[in-house]
């Protein structure tokens, strides 16, 4: 009996075991399935859904939230998907996140991914449909990957050319490369553009020192720079100026216009400048006029030498001696 | 002393077979709702074949699930799936393996047990005893060990599930480095009822099958030494072939259904 009991004992646990075992391996299956747990239902509409399935995942920014329930053809170009999401993502997902239709990896199963719009939307609510985008297939993809193959092998062969342009050429960009001579020129270059980016770093230091020192120091420049009053003054010298040359152009304008006149010979100038009449009459009576004050020379030596005018030129003589002696006096004193 | 019979009389004897498995099947259904229930006698039956076969499966189902794991991993490491190892792994263990090779094994050991238990109670006339005695031989001995086949099975054979998955999870976790708790998260999300619920319904099919099969032997069990060896033998050998016979029938219906 003892040991009937202890059969009866064991074989209780194996079934209690194997029991909840089952009932752990189907909450684990239903749990991944949201069976447990309160859900919500939306729904999507898509023009293809690329082999989506029931029972297939619904993901929120990557995180697994629900399942697809049902897939329902509507009409010849839209596809309703309906999804059930777990009631907690309810706060989470607002009315204008995005439904997309993906897949988990490169050969994994179809899935949905709803991913979060600008953050501007209602929370969503039980029923409601939110918008789609349609993703790039895969045969898409692989069209467009066909003709980037294409460009690449172009670009390929177009790459070989000028790595044997450079190898075999002898361009500045061979040389570069390959030229010993030209490498040690380089670098003595560098070495020396190094020095004088030195030497010009002490230069601009030096500069900056003496910029500085004029505006601390009260010199001329400084005040020429800083001084307000003398700026006043510039000023003021600079309208003098322009006074000075307004008048002096109004002047030489006058003087233009006499010349213009004399040019012209009106005027007594003028006519003694253009006339030349008038000047030949001028020349012949200046002759006259020479050949009468040789007369008149000739005359005044007659007088001096009359007794009646003799005694009058003499003192003339005496007076201008005794004017001389006093000028010699003065010069030695 | 078969070798000269036709093919029409292998034929024969097939259907013959197969007629006379049926109709105990038959008498089975009409006896077990028919007192007297013989509990005392279910319940020593259950732990007979299940906890007396949990080592058998649970060591068996261990190296299934290490061994699977480690033939794989070259293949699906070549095809940078690693990571999809939890989820193959689980699904055929589940939906496949893990039924199949523990019936087979509960096959070997509790069909052939019965068959030669009741060969010889046949032999030594025991039934026949029972029979003039008044007690409904039937009930006491086949109802009893059907039942309990067919319960302890399914039992058995999430057991073995468990031990297996944990077995993969082992080398996974030592070989590839991924930690029990994903090991199971991607397992769980890579099943689904479609996956659990038929295996776990053939598995009842499997433990009907080889309780009845091992049950038919024994009771119609020829006369003599050599009678209750064929019987073993012959039940082993049947209760197998209707395992994967079983196991066609729930593949074919479970496509229907999901």
């Amino acid at each position: 009996m003892g040991k009937s009991t202890s059969q009866y004992v064991k074989l209780g646990v194996f079934v209690i075991l194997g029991s909840l075992l089952i009932l752990v391996m189907a909450y684990m299956i239903g749990n991944e399935q949201n069976i447990f747990r309160s859900t919500f239902r939306i729904t999507a509409v898509f023009s293809n859904v690329n082999g989506l399935q029931k029972g297939n995942n619904v993901r929120y920014s990557g995180i697994s939230v629900g399942v697809v329930k049902d897939i329902v053809m509507e009409n010849d170009t839209s596809i309703r998907v309906y999804m059930r999401i777990e009631e907690s993502m309810l706060d989470h997902i607002k009315d204008d996140a995005v439904a997309m239709v993906g897949s988990d990896g490169l050969v994994g199963s179809m899935l949905i991914n709803i991913l979060p719009g600008k953050g501007e939307g209602n929370p969503i609510t039980d029923g409601d449909e939110i918008p789609t985008f349609s993703r790039i297939n895969t045969q898409d993809m692989l069209t467009t990957l066909n003709v980037t193959n294409e460009n690449a092998a172009l670009l390929t062969a177009d790459l070989l050319e000028v790595t044997q342009a450079l190898r075999n050429g002898s361009g500045i960009l061979s040389q570069l490369l390959y030229d010993s001579t030209m490498a040690k020129d380089l670098q003595q270059s560098f070495h020396n553009l190094r020095i004088s980016t030195v030497q010009s770093r002490q230069a601009v230091n030096r500069l900056n020192e003496m910029i500085q020192q004029w505006q601390l120091e009260q010199s001329t420049l400084n005040l020429l720079m800083n001084d307000p009053e003398f700026s006043d003054q510039i000023r003021g010298v600079a309208s003098n100026l322009d006074s000075s040359g307004r008048e002096i152009r109004e002047m030489t304008g006058r003087l233009n216009e006499l010349v213009g006149d004399l040019q012209a010979g009106e005027g007594t100038l003028g006519l003694l400048l253009k006339d030349s009449i008038m000047a030949e009459e001028i020349r012949h009576g200046l002759k006259h006029l020479d050949s009468g004050l040789v007369k008149f020379d000739e005359n005044m030596e007659a007088l001096q030498h009359n007794w009646l005018t003799r005694g009058y030129f003499k003192k003339l003589e005496r007076e201008q001696e005794k004017q001389e002696k006093k000028d010699k006096k003065n010069k030695k004193d | 002393m078969n070798q000269n019979r036709s093919i029409g009389e292998l034929i024969r004897d097939f259907l013959s077979e197969t007629g006379q498995l049926a109709y105990f099947a038959g008498r089975f259904f009409r006896e077990v709702v028919r007192p007297p229930y013989e509990f005392r006698e279910f319940l020593r039956q259950c732990y007979q074949m299940g906890n007396r076969s949990l080592v058998l499966v649970l060591v068996t189902g261990f190296i299934i699930g290490l061994v699977l794991t480690l033939q794989s991993r070259p293949t699906l490491i070549e095809f940078g799936a690693e990571s999809w190892m939890p989820n193959m792994v689980g699904i055929s263990i589940v939906r496949e393996i893990g039924p199949v090779i523990i019936a087979l094994i509960c096959a070997g050991r509790i069909a052939s047990g019965i068959g030669a238990e009741l060969g010889s109670m046949r032999v030594t006339e025991q039934i026949d005893a029972m029979e003039v005695s008044g007690t409904n031989p039937f009930n006491y001995l086949v109802v009893t060990r059907v039942l309990a086949t067919t319960l302890m099975i399914p039992l058995l054979v999430i057991f073995g599930d468990m031990i297996a998955l944990y077995g993969s999870a082992l080398v996974e976790y030592f070989k590839g480095g991924m930690s029990f708790q994903l090991y199971f998260n991607k397992v769980s999300d890579a099943l689904a009822y479609a996956d659990f619920i038929p295996a776990t319904i053939k598995s009842f099919f499997f433990g009907f099958m080889i309780g009845l099969v091992g049950c038919y032997k024994g009771y119609y069990c020829q006369k003599g030494t050599a009678g209750v060896g064929k019987a073993a033998n012959t039940a082993v050998v049947n209760a197998s072939l209707l395992v994967f016979f079983v196991d066609f029938m729930a593949v074919f219906i479970s496509d229907i259904f999901y």
